[in-house]
């Protein structure tokens, strides 16, 4: 029986396809994912699993890091920017939804999704949204808790679009995906 | 559009490369690129200020600007561009997002002294949201708010003045440096009071003014709080009891996301307000440091109950949960979080997060709940 290739996650990709993603902070993002998956122990080409509301077995590919970066990089701020790397890449993957824009401080989410930009056509026609979180290293229990804590927060928003949230666990590594 | 979409690309990589300076800590840095990215995306939103059916494009740029003048200090102009916004045709979502903004804007403005004197002894104290209108607010959300403010205005003077941390017991006036603390009434500014640390003779700072340095101090471990700089705030504050104790006190300080959407400090130097606002959820903001574990794996754990026992006789305190089934649970209580973070909500529905391994937990926060 032939095998199904698993598709490849390539994290310095980010600033590709995405508008609302410019190329500084892609390549930042994508710095901090790195960090946090070799500090984790991993090494690029690592397998991750998608869980929740979508199923999928991928590969994550980066640029190998730069051990000085780990200093520069305070915990918090790698986690968060790094599980949003790879959360609007798994996004992407499933639903071909782009970033089309960051969210301001108070729109309870992180990205505002929508199709693949045409420069004829007005931007910003958000059809999604994308709330992400990171947890370093934790176990099933941790990722399902944060998931619903996202849920939750969620439902103070007044938005009746549709809405993903991706919770990144670098440890395994591993990724929670549920839709609102 | 191509000309619009271009000019808004530019403004988001001067925003994207302030965000990124603001992480690094480059505040000086974040501003003027913050500022870059506001005048262009005003460029861009007064290309499409007349076209009125360019919705979502034409109320999302007037948003991102008014978002961008705001963070430049600009709020006059943020005014004038969440108007402009309104004042097409925007999808209903955005339509509340400029509404938000504007609430922000309006609380700024309120945080702003508007020509009261604030002496360098004084603070003002803010807040604003669901359960606050103009001068007048939710009494609980109000009091407690302003009695963690107490505590932490105390903490801070036993800190500067390198005071052990006093776990429990009555404070002691010289331990502070022998101040009190007055409140005027409430104005009608959302909500605001200041609040004057009035020092007696037994003045425990030379030069300047110790209430006025005491606030400052406040003022910058606030700052770090409310960008989540933990690594700064922890070198401000490196005693671990009165670290914990002051990120608690804080959270418990910070807004709620609905009923309280702002929390606001503003002081007067050198002829210059100084503000801080705090408008991450508690739930959002900074973590109370865990106390380093070993050995046995934990389990994190959330229980709704009712607090019935404490023992502060112990190296570590010592609390009772009766859980909602009558099952009790035993709590230990790191330093730094008994009598401030934990002692208030005694007898009353609180949920509490801890690490249990065996039959004991250990506490990471604790929140009173809706009864």
């Amino acid at each position: 029986m032939q095998s199904v290739q698993e598709p490849i996650l390539l994290l310095h990709s980010l600033g590709e396809g995405h508008p609302g993603i410019t190329a500084a902070i892609a390549e930042y993002c994508a710095e901090a994912a790195s960090l946090c998956l070799e500090d984790q122990g991993h090494v690029p080409g690592v397998k991750m699993g998608v869980v929740g509301a979508h199923a999928l077995s991928c590969v994550l590919q980066w640029k190998s890091g730069d051990a000085r970066k780990v200093l520069s990089w305070d915990q918090e701020n790698a986690t968060e920017c790094g599980a949003s790397v790879i959360a609007i890449l798994v996004i992407d993957h499933l639903t071909g939804f782009k970033v089309i824009e960051r969210a301001q401080k108070g729109d309870r989410v992180d990205y505002w999704l929508g199709k693949a930009d045409n420069d004829d056509e007005p931007p910003f026609l958000r059809e999604g949204r994308l709330e992400v979180s990171g947890i370093r290293r934790g176990d099933e229990s941790i990722v399902k808790k944060r998931v619903r804590a996202k849920l939750q927060r969620l439902k103070l928003s007044s938005s009746s679009i549709k809405a993903f949230v991706v919770v990144v666990e670098f440890g395994t590594p591993m990724s929670q995906v549920q839709e609102s | 559009m191509n000309a619009v979409k271009q000019i808004h690309r530019h403004a988001m990589e001067f925003a994207d490369q302030a965000f990124i300076a603001k992480l690094q800590g480059d505040l000086g840095k974040a501003v003027e690129l913050t500022r870059k990215a506001f005048e262009l995306e005003c460029k861009a939103a007064q290309l499409v200020t007349n076209d009125l059916d360019l919705e979502p494009t034409r109320s999302v740029l007037h948003r991102s600007a008014a978002s961008f003048a705001m963070n430049c200090g600009e709020l006059r102009q943020a005014e004038r561009l969440v108007a402009q916004g309104l004042a097409g045709n925007p999808p209903e979502d955005i339509a509340e997002e400029l509404r938000d903004l504007l609430d922000q804007v309006h609380f700024s403005r309120h945080m702003s002294l508007r020509g009261l004197t604030l002496e360098p002894e004084e603070f003002q104290f803010s807040m604003t949201g669901d359960a606050v209108g103009p001068g007048i607010a939710n009494s609980n959300l109000f009091l407690q708010r302003y009695q963690d403010v107490e505590r932490l205005v105390y903490r801070t003077g036993e800190r500067v003045r390198k005071e052990p941390f006093r776990e429990g017991g009555p404070r002691k006036k010289a331990s502070t440096g022998g101040f009190d603390l007055y409140v005027t009434v409430p104005r009608a500014a959302s909500f605001a009071v200041s609040i004057r640390i009035a020092v007696g003779t037994n003045a425990w700072l030379d030069g300047m003014s110790p209430g006025a340095q005491l606030i400052d101090e406040l003022m910058t471990c606030l700052e770090l709080f409310s960008s989540s700089d933990e690594v700064h705030l922890n070198e401000r504050i490196p005693e671990p009891a009165y670290f914990r104790n002051f990120v608690g006190l804080a959270r418990k300080i910070a807004p709620d996301g609905q009923q309280v959407k702002a929390v606001g400090f503003t002081t007067f130097r050198e002829q210059r307000e100084r503000r801080v606002l705090l408008t991450k959820p508690a739930a959002e903001a900074m973590a109370v440091p865990q106390i380093a574990v070993e050995e046995e794996p934990e389990e994190r754990v959330v229980i709704r109950g009712t607090l019935k026992y404490a023992d502060a006789l112990k190296e570590e305190g010592e609390i009772r949960l009766l859980d909602e089934k009558g099952g009790i649970h035993k709590v230990l209580v790191p330093e730094g979080m008994l009598a401030d973070i934990v002692r208030p909500s005694f007898d009353k529905a609180v949920i509490l997060t801890g690490m249990r391994r065996g039959p004991i937990i250990r506490l990471l926060d604790i929140e009173e709940a809706e009864e």
